[in-house]
């Protein structure tokens, strides 16, 4: 059911999307120029600040943080995305697949965050600072979380769907207001990545773009897989339901047949008990008149 | 099938649309608010519970001695109190609801669900309000009482105002979703606080630049509010509209 032909491309997807991803890394430490062709040996200063060489080779973290990052908030749009096709059509199929993608969205969250904090540890010398950038992208964690307990915590299904896809629309506001609040918040001291005045040198765009696309397409083949595991548990529960359906309707089909025959058996006894009484009334009446022949 | 009626039923109506929906939405805040006056149960215990958070406050800053300025974080304090007395409210706030299937008879009556959504944040802000109302002077009271207030210290009530409508109208959405629920007041927590967080953040920075007041800060005073406003425009027309399927049973 939710397997189609495209199916067949998802390993090979996910192989070319971690082949990117390796590429990218590779290039990244061994082809990618440091910011402004500083070089590794001596501090140098970028943008009025006194650069190390231990904060320039943090930098690297960027050709894989980011990517990460941008597929993760691509995943919750297809979340809010899905949530809305659920309310609109109220087909279960899209609250299985809104799901589906907030499994996704959480892994490449975590991811985010873990190579943010590596980030952040070198190059702000803490784990944790509460910027805006890093809170309203914590708060996109602690939304989908609150995704998956909302989730639980309902039994019927119907209803469950129902708000999941309303809480999944309320939760993908925080991305764009996360994407953007570097842009926002002049105090903001995250990097702002995306502008037209980068001007980053086609040796670091490149691996970026690599990494960006690998990112997608791991993304994408995640959530096929995913997608079909969950379909293939639904359908072998569904499965499981109507073979419980069968089951019951043979057992009960099997306790009239015994009813009937048992009352069949009944009626035969009365009926044979009924002639001996007959019989043995009759008899009794010849006996007590045997001259009656004669 | 009932919102094709409901539209047929307004289209009815002697007044036409509007004044009906009007009248349908003061008839359902009269009923909140009647409600609440005759048996005070959110008043009393959000405002006791206002009172408990600033009692556990006076512990945390007890040992602080008289040299840490109270003032420069009196911004976060106060919105800590607001959003943890509001949670209390809101789980409140439908409890009545569903107690004897008011709720039900409400979805039964032709009643467009935005009116219900809008009537019932109305009934939250103002109760909301009402403890505030009550509990900031205390906290000023309790806290601020020895401390120099700057002149922009007034100021706090345009965040507290705009906040509050905030949280009045996500809160009303979020725990009619999670009226229904199992463990429902720890949910409620869990959806809201995450959903509210770019409010409070805005809400704390302006009121932290009132109560300071130093030069050349109300810039990022009224920008906060700005963004406060935005984010109450963005998340109350979401909720209005997505409100239709939360209570649509």
């Amino acid at each position: 059911m939710v397997q189609s032909k495209a199916d067949r491309l998802v390993p090979l997807l996910l192989l070319l999307g971690a082949v990117l991803t390796a590429v990218d890394v590779v290039w990244t430490f061994t082809l990618a120029p440091l910011v402004q062709g500083a070089q590794l040996s001596e501090p140098v200063v970028i943008a009025g600040q006194m650069v190390t060489t231990k904060l320039l080779l943090s930098q690297k973290i960027f050709y894989l943080h980011v990517p990460v990052a941008i597929a993760s908030f691509v995943v919750m749009a297809f979340l809010a995305y899905y949530g809305v096709r659920f309310l609109m059509t109220k087909d279960r199929a899209y609250d299985l697949r809104a799901y589906v993608a907030a499994q996704v969205a959480l892994v490449f969250i975590v991811a985010t965050m873990i190579s943010g904090d590596l980030w952040t540890c070198f190059e702000w010398g803490v784990w944790w600072v509460w910027e805006p950038r890093l809170t309203t992208y914590f708060i996109l964690m602690l939304l989908v979380i609150g995704y998956f307990i909302l989730r639980n915590a309902i039994d019927d299904p119907e209803k469950r769907a129902r708000f999941c896809a309303v809480f999944g629309i309320i939760a993908f506001i925080d991305a764009p207001i996360s994407f953007f609040i570097t842009r926002l918040v002049p105090s903001s001291i995250h990097p702002v990545v995306f502008r037209t005045d980068s001007g980053l040198p086609p040796m670091m765009l490149i691996p970026f773009l690599l990494g960006l696309f690998g990112m997608l397409m791991i993304g994408f083949a995640l959530y096929r897989y995913a997608l079909r595991v969950h379909g293939d548990a639904q359908a072998v529960e569904e499965l499981k339901e109507q073979l419980e359906e069968l089951d019951a309707r043979a057992n009960e089909r099997a306790a009239a047949a015994a009813l009937e025959r048992l009352s069949a058996r009944h009626a035969v006894e009365v009926v044979r008990e009924a002639a001996c009484d007959a019989s043995a009334v009759a008899a009794r009446a010849d006996d007590e008149n045997p001259s009656k022949e004669d | 099938m009932s919102r094709i009626e409901n539209e047929r039923v307004c289209a009815k109506g002697s007044g036409g649309r509007a004044p009906r929906a009007l009248a349908q939405y003061r008839a359902l805040l009269a009923k909140d608010v009647r409600q609440e006056l005759r048996t005070r149960e959110m008043l009393t215990s959000m405002g006791v519970y206002a009172l408990l958070v600033l009692t556990i406050y006076g512990a945390a800053l007890a040992q602080v001695g008289d040299k840490l300025q109270v003032v420069s974080f009196a911004g976060g304090l106060l919105w800590a109190l607001v959003i943890f007395t509001s949670l209390l409210g809101l789980n409140r706030s439908f409890g009545h609801e569903t107690e004897s299937g008011c709720l039900e008879g409400i979805l039964l009556a032709p009643v467009d669900r935005a009116v219900i959504f809008l009537a019932k944040a109305t009934s939250n802000l103002l109760f909301l309000l009402a403890v505030e109302v009550v509990v900031v002077p205390l906290f000023f009271l309790f806290f601020l009482s020895g401390a120099e207030l700057a002149a922009t210290t007034p100021l706090i009530a345009v965040p507290l105002l705009v906040g509050t409508v905030g949280v009045a109208g996500v809160g009303t959405l979020l725990s009619t979703m999670t009226i229904e629920t199992r463990g429902r007041d720890v949910l409620l927590a869990i959806l809201f606080i995450p959903v509210a967080f770019p409010l409070l953040y805005a809400c704390v920075s302006a009121t932290t630049c009132a109560f300071l007041g130093v030069e050349g800060t109300m810039g990022t005073f009224w920008t906060s509010c700005g963004v406060a406003l935005v984010y109450d425009v963005v998340m109350i027309a979401a909720a209005w509209g997505l409100y239709e399927f939360v209570v649509d049973a």
